[in-house]
């Protein structure tokens, strides 16, 4: 399995046809517009005085933390009743999708953040800012300005983060004093070296994991902290073979040569093992990927540690994350609002994200990740944390996840000595420019 | 005369009508469902939809040659039919072998029969984690017993190799699907004569000729279906290789299916994925148009 | 072919014909024969087995230990957790189970009967335009079944006078979320006529014609003389949709969403999160989902037994 982000479960193919007749869809239609961004009057939302059914999408919503907040929604708006429609994670946006075409959408549902601006470009999602600046419960500015990046579109709010986490280095301490290295890498210099110090293919150990099949997502940060950026900020062009975005690129796939070969076409879930065996003393994931070490490697819990990833210019990461949405189609958006604002207050982002004691993930709201008791027990993930201001690579355009496509596969070429960092760059970048312009 | 002969039309008509009514569930359920999907696939293929929008312009035959020109997707073309070949005879020929074996009176008989089938019903998580550690290139156990033998001298990444990939996603999917060979090879020996048999045995015949002259020839139908399924069911394969080897490396084990599902889902790319439908529905088509006249569907035990 | 009246009866017995002589020794050759046979089979039934044998192991395994290394394949400190999670309070898998049999019971009888039918008369009937009828459910194997369910999913909700809906099929949510949904579509496939089809070619159509003469209805012929001799091919058409809808995911995954009215596969795959999959739960639920296919395989491939089919008696 791969990140969230790069993550696509492809499902039994969705060829959507529509019935004309059930949907009077035969015709062209008009392009969606954009809405323009700018200031929401708030939009008031009262308690409904009659009873209420809302149905709230998800593959969580069995958990006993979602069961409890749910007891504690119903008590404070008895006549609001919420159905959990509970999705495999895998398979989630393939069935959302499926029932947006069949005009029988949720009324809300959490979704992982990269899909967001997908069903929000395409009109699926209800723009949440007038609700949100009528509310008293969710702060917006309370908000981590980079954990909000996912659920934004054309500079307005589709989704509200429930939970989220930054890419952060992972790695084996034990290793690293059998090598003599006192600490983690702290720049791409460091880096490098560590790495090649920590390998010994002889012994089959090796510096650090690299994936060639997601080597588009896990080279951004170090594109970014390299000072470059692929796309621009408003998404229209590309930028991707700028010389500090061929920095970043070639210094990532360069740290191939001190990782293992068996590994290379494998994903960073699947690839956990060789972290787990030791046969890579660096790994470069999620912080779910702590997650994995508790539950799965006991034996090395006390051998790992985490930091956070290492710089050039500047320090940088990548978020991920889940977001709460409400669709368009529901047809009881204001109990759906109370919905989510509930579950976006914060004492329900603690009960979720620091409340769990095995959930890896980051509250996304700044009251609470500056506060030292959302760590305890979980002091590794404070690594996580303290990149959540670092800088990450924006990808507004709705052409991402094909340019991120031609990047992973022109980037496992590198990785595979058949292709420069350079020419890899180069490539993707025509190939963006071809699809977005500019 | 003339009534008998009137009768026996009007017997024949009737006969004929049955025939259509025993057809009539099919065909009903077959129009509703499949026709009707199958026309607007090729209605699509001529628009672009993101599938969330109602919006769907009209894009000509874009789709099409946006595909022929795919290199990526021509990559894919080759690694299906690569599969293919490689994988469809070593799992019939196996599955054959298997059955012969399991067909006669042999000690364990059920027992055997039950733990070759098992591949076709490990649910595929469970096959793919195992065969991970079986191909891993540093402590695998293939590379182990392969160092052992000496066939070997340093380990082999067969999951991470270019050229690997391939053959080891082959072998897997024949182990995996050998056991339904084997099923569909045990039903079809059990419509062969017996007394065939016996009478070759008196004309002199071994079991080899026994083999080649009675037994493969007689199961001609089961060995078309086989091939026709096998060959419409690898053309479609994907998740049984993407598991394994995430398309990888470098494209070399991509399936034309992954696309399709590619540009359905992660990219919204509705017409597209249609067009892919279609031309794919157009190579196997012609595939199996030629391999039922290889076998002249008429073919019946003779 | 000219055969004696005792070859012939003896022939109509299950199991392999008598050997032509006796033997009072096994020639050496065949001893050699024999072994070599029994290496193979053992040789490939433990490479079959390795997978699912790791399955069952990993099912009574802690998560700390199913992924150690080396490798558990006996647990060093088994336990019946996973499966007491399954059956204790706020375990759904009681529903899952029902839910999941009577779909795929359900659909397997009605394909046996309904796919025999048609492919009767594929096989057996002459009647204008059957090359090319056979022809177009063929073509049907070749849709990607994917393509198929987003305009599936639409055809269920718009069934007239189903789940709310009115003459015009609008208004509710017809089939979707019911049984009716899943199983329906589902009742006559290409794959198992095709298959039916091409053992039913080798029934000698002298038995039929005698039928005929007698005066015997197609669809007596049908199911007293040509259903008993195609035992072993409904047995495999048996054996191979049930295990299909039993293991389906995609089609329920669409067709249902009430928590009460999910299949197995479906409840199995709550079990893989985004990024932590409950590996030991998901394996104990494994092992409980496949036992049933495992059962029907053994009750029905009893039937691949020489000597239940064709004789060629006159």
């Amino acid at each position: 399995m791969m990140t969230k982000s790069s993550r696509r479960w492809v499902a039994a193919a969705i060829s959507a046809l529509s019935l004309c007749t059930a949907l009077a869809a035969c015709s062209v239609g008009t392009k969606p517009g954009t809405t323009p961004a700018g200031k929401a009057s708030p939009h008031k939302v009262s308690t409904p005085t009659q009873k209420v059914t809302i149905s709230f999408a998800s593959w969580v919503g069995d958990q006993p933390a979602m069961k409890k907040l749910y007891a504690g929604f119903h008590k404070q708006y008895p006549n609001i009743t919420v159905t959990f429609n509970n999705i495999p994670a895998d398979s989630e946006a393939q069935k959302l999708v499926t029932m947006v075409a069949g005009g029988t959408a949720p009324d809300v549902a959490y979704m992982d953040g990269g899909s967001v601006a997908d069903f929000a470009s395409k009109g699926a999602l209800v723009n949440l800012d007038s609700y949100i600046a009528g509310s008293t419960v969710v702060k917006k500015d309370d908000y981590v300005a980079n954990f909000t990046e996912n659920a934004i579109y054309n500079g307005s709010m589709y989704g509200l983060p429930f939970d989220a986490e930054t890419t952060g280095l992972f790695y084996r301490k034990d290793l690293f004093e059998q090598a003599g290295i006192s600490g983690p890498p702290k720049t791409f210099a460091e880096m490098e070296a560590d790495a090649k110090k920590l390998t010994n293919p002889a012994k089959k150990q090796y510096g650090i994991a690299i994936f060639g099949p997601e080597s588009g997502y896990y080279v951004q940060p170090f594109v970014a902290s390299a000072g470059g950026q692929l796309l621009s900020d408003d998404g229209k062009k590309a930028m991707i073979d700028s010389p500090e975005s061929i920095r970043g690129a070639s210094f990532y796939t360069g740290l191939a040569k001190y990782a293992p070969p068996a590994y290379l076409n494998s994903n960073s879930y699947d690839g956990r093992v060789a972290f787990e065996h030791g046969e890579a003393a660096m790994y470069i994931a999620g912080s779910w990927f702590g997650g994995s070490l508790i539950g799965e490697a006991p034996k090395i819990r006390d051998k790992w540690a985490t930091a956070p990833l290492p710089q050039d210019k500047e320090c940088a990461t990548q978020v991920a994350g889940d977001s709460l949405v409400m669709f368009d189609q529901s047809k009881n958006k204001d109990a759906a609002w109370l919905w989510l604002q509930y579950l976006s207050s914060k004492e329900s982002l603690r009960t979720w994200n620091v409340g769990q004691a095995d959930s890896t993930e980051l509250p996304p709201i700044k009251s609470l990740l500056t506060d030292p008791n959302s760590f305890k027990g979980k002091e590794w993930l404070k690594s996580f944390a303290d990149m959540m201001s670092c800088k990450i690579i924006t990808t507004n355009s709705p052409q991402w996840g094909q340019i991120q496509d031609r990047l992973n596969s022109n980037l496992t070429k590198v990785v595979y000595g058949k292709m420069t960092a350079e020419a890899a760059m180069q490539d993707t970048q025509k190939y963006a420019t071809r699809l977005i312009g500019g | 005369m003339s009534r008998s002969r009137s009768n026996r039309l009007r017997h024949q008509a009737r006969r004929e009508w049955t025939a259509y009514a025993f057809l009539s569930p099919g065909l009903i359920l077959f129009t509703v469902f499949t026709l009707f999907a199958l026309a607007f696939s090729f209605y699509l293929s001529f628009h672009s939809w993101s599938i969330i929008e109602p919006y769907k312009p009209f894009v000509g035959f874009q789709n099409y040659r946006d595909a022929l020109v795919d290199p990526d997707l021509g990559q894919a073309v080759i690694n299906t039919a690569y599969f293919t070949v490689a994988s469809i005879p070593l799992t019939m020929a196996s599955g054959l072998l298997i059955a012969l074996m399991l067909n006669g009176r042999i000690w364990g008989r059920s027992i055997f029969r039950a733990i070759f089938y098992l591949p076709v019903i490990t649910p595929i998580v469970v096959s793919s984690i195992v065969w991970k550690f079986i191909y891993n290139g540093d402590y695998g156990i293939l590379n182990y017993y392969l160092e052992r033998l000496r066939l070997i001298d340093h380990s082999i990444n067969w999951l991470s190799d270019p050229n690997l990939a391939m053959p080891a996603v082959i072998i897997m999917a024949v182990w995996n699907n050998l056991g339904f060979a084997m099923v569909i090879y045990l039903a079809g020996l059990q419509a062969i004569p017996q007394h065939y048999y016996e009478a070759a045995r008196v004309d002199g015949a071994n079991s080899w000729q026994q083999l080649t002259r009675i037994t493969i020839p007689l199961l001609a139908p089961s060995t078309l279906f086989l091939l026709v399924t096998s060959v419409i069911g690898s053309f479609q394969v994907f998740t049984q290789i993407f598991i394994m080897t995430n398309g990888g490396p470098i494209g070399r084990t991509n399936t034309i299916v992954y696309f399709i599902y590619q540009a359905a889902f992660q990219f919204f790319k509705m017409g597209y994925a249609s067009a892919l439908s279609v031309l794919l529905m157009l190579m196997l088509g012609v595939f199996t148009v030629l391999q039922l006249r290889f076998y002249r569907i008429d073919y019946g035990a003779n | 072919m000219t055969v004696t009246e005792p070859r012939q009866i003896a022939a109509a017995r299950p199991g392999p014909p008598p050997p032509a002589r006796r033997h009072k020794r096994i020639s050496p050759a065949e001893v050699v024969l024999l072994v070599v046979r029994y290496v193979i089979l053992v040789a490939g039934a433990i490479i079959c087995i390795v997978p699912f044998f790791w399955m069952v192991s990993a099912s009574f395994q802690h998560e700390g230990d199913i992924f150690s290394w080396p490798i558990q394949w006996i647990p060093k400190h088994p336990t019946l957790g996973n499966y007491r999670s399954f059956f204790g309070s706020g375990g759904h898998i009681g529903v899952w189970l029902a839910n999941t049999t009577l779909v795929a019971v359900v659909t397997t009888v009605a394909q046996l009967f309904l796919d025999s039918l048609m492919a009767y008369a594929f096989a057996k009937r002459r009647f204008p335009g059957r090359k090319w009828i056979f022809a177009l459910f063929l073509a049907t194997l070749l849709v990607p079944g994917q393509m198929t369910i987003i305009p599936n999913y639409l055809i269920l909700k718009h069934i007239p006078f189903a789940g709310g809906n009115d003459a015009l099929g609008q208004g509710g949510h017809g089939w979707l979320d019911s049984y009716a949904g899943l199983i329906v579509p589902a009742v006559v496939s290409a794959f198992g006529i095709f298959l039916i089809r091409q053992y039913m070619v080798s029934i000698p159509d002298e038995l039929l014609d005698a039928a005929r003469v007698e005066g015997a209805s197609e669809f007596r012929i049908f199911w007293s003389i040509v259903m008993p001799l195609c035992k072993p091919v409904l047995a495999a058409s048996a054996i191979f949709t049930f295990g299909y809808f039993w293991n389906d995911f995609y089609w329920p995954l669409i067709v249902m969403s009430s928590p009460q009215h999910y299949t197995l596969s479906l409840g199995l795959a709550l079990f893989i999160g985004a990024h932590k999959t409950a590996w030991t739960l998901l394996m104990a639920g494994s092992v409980i989902a496949t036992i049933p296919v495992l059962v029907v395989f053994l009750i029905f491939q009893r039937y691949f037994v020489s000597g239940i089919a064709m004789t060629g008696i006159k």
